[in-house]
């Protein structure tokens, strides 16, 4: 466990046991990755599949986050249930926002990050 | 099935793209106006879009100075919550206890109709005002 060249997160060991904590710890340690989320990513060894956009936010603990419903693409949906949430004391969670049919989206780049760090000998 | 405002303003954002336009160019000064007032404070409101394109990974508030930053990472990880919207979900997430009543005391003034506190010239918005009288079914 020594050697571990980011000093700021020694003490967790040379690599992060998941995707989440893999990018939280990126993101905190060089916050200007956020700016490009697919690079970000693939420094994880994770590569976004095809035809998704990730968003990636820093929680600042000032900052109200209003999450929106989407746009409706047609008349035909102007009576579509928004369900509402509040997630209190979110800073201290890492929150997944997606469309469902994005779910083996994120299955995938979950398991790719495993595989990258199986490929590392962790 | 009737609707509050606050439904009705989740509602508008999906079907009205200079609204939600609005709303994501400057969200203190679009809340203003569509409830009538926004809690004077020392606070940020930033907008988070559902797009049916997009992944949004939204990440916990890192540690504060003079804080041990491994320990913080220890207790945050694995706290992972996975949100995935059909038709749509509103709210909002509030990062820290500090703004805990900061979102609850402005949903009171906005379900009161929003007098005073206002930060923007909210009279020309009162039509608005006029839909709010129903029942409360946001979160609280």
């Amino acid at each position: 466990m020594t050697g571990e060249p980011a000093a700021l997160f020694g003490a967790t060991g040379p690599d992060a046991v998941d995707l989440e904590q893999a990018l939280t710890k990126l993101t905190w340690s060089e916050p200007a990755v956020t700016g490009d989320p697919v690079a970000a990513l693939t420094q994880l060894g994770v590569d976004v599949p095809a035809g998704w956009r990730v968003d990636l936010r820093i929680q600042r603990p000032d900052t109200l986050y209003l999450v929106i419903p989407p746009a409706f693409s047609d008349q035909g949906e102007h009576e579509r249930v928004v369900n509402q949430i509040d997630l209190w004391r979110s800073g201290e969670q890492f929150v997944w926002i997606m469309p469902q049919e994005a779910k083996l989206a994120l299955l995938e780049m979950r398991e790719q990050y495993r595989d990258h760090r199986a490929g590392d000998g962790q | 099935m009737s609707s509050d405002r606050f439904t009705e303003h989740y509602r508008l954002l999906s079907a009205d793209p200079d609204m939600r336009a609005r709303l994501l160019a400057d969200p203190k000064a679009a809340l203003a106006e569509y409830f009538g007032a926004i809690l004077d404070g020392d606070y940020r409101i930033e907008v988070i879009e559902q797009r049916p394109d997009t992944i949004t990974a939204v990440l916990p508030t890192p540690p504060e100075a003079g804080t041990d930053p491994a320990a913080r990472l220890a207790d945050v990880s694995g706290r992972v919550y996975d949100m995935l919207h059909t038709t749509g979900i509103g709210g909002y997430l509030v990062p820290d206890d500090a703004l805990t009543w900061v979102l609850r005391d402005m949903r009171a003034l906005w379900a009161k109709g929003g007098d005073g506190h206002s930060d923007s010239d909210t009279d020309s918005d009162s039509d608005s005002e006029s839909e709010s009288d129903s029942d409360e079914g946001m979160t609280t």
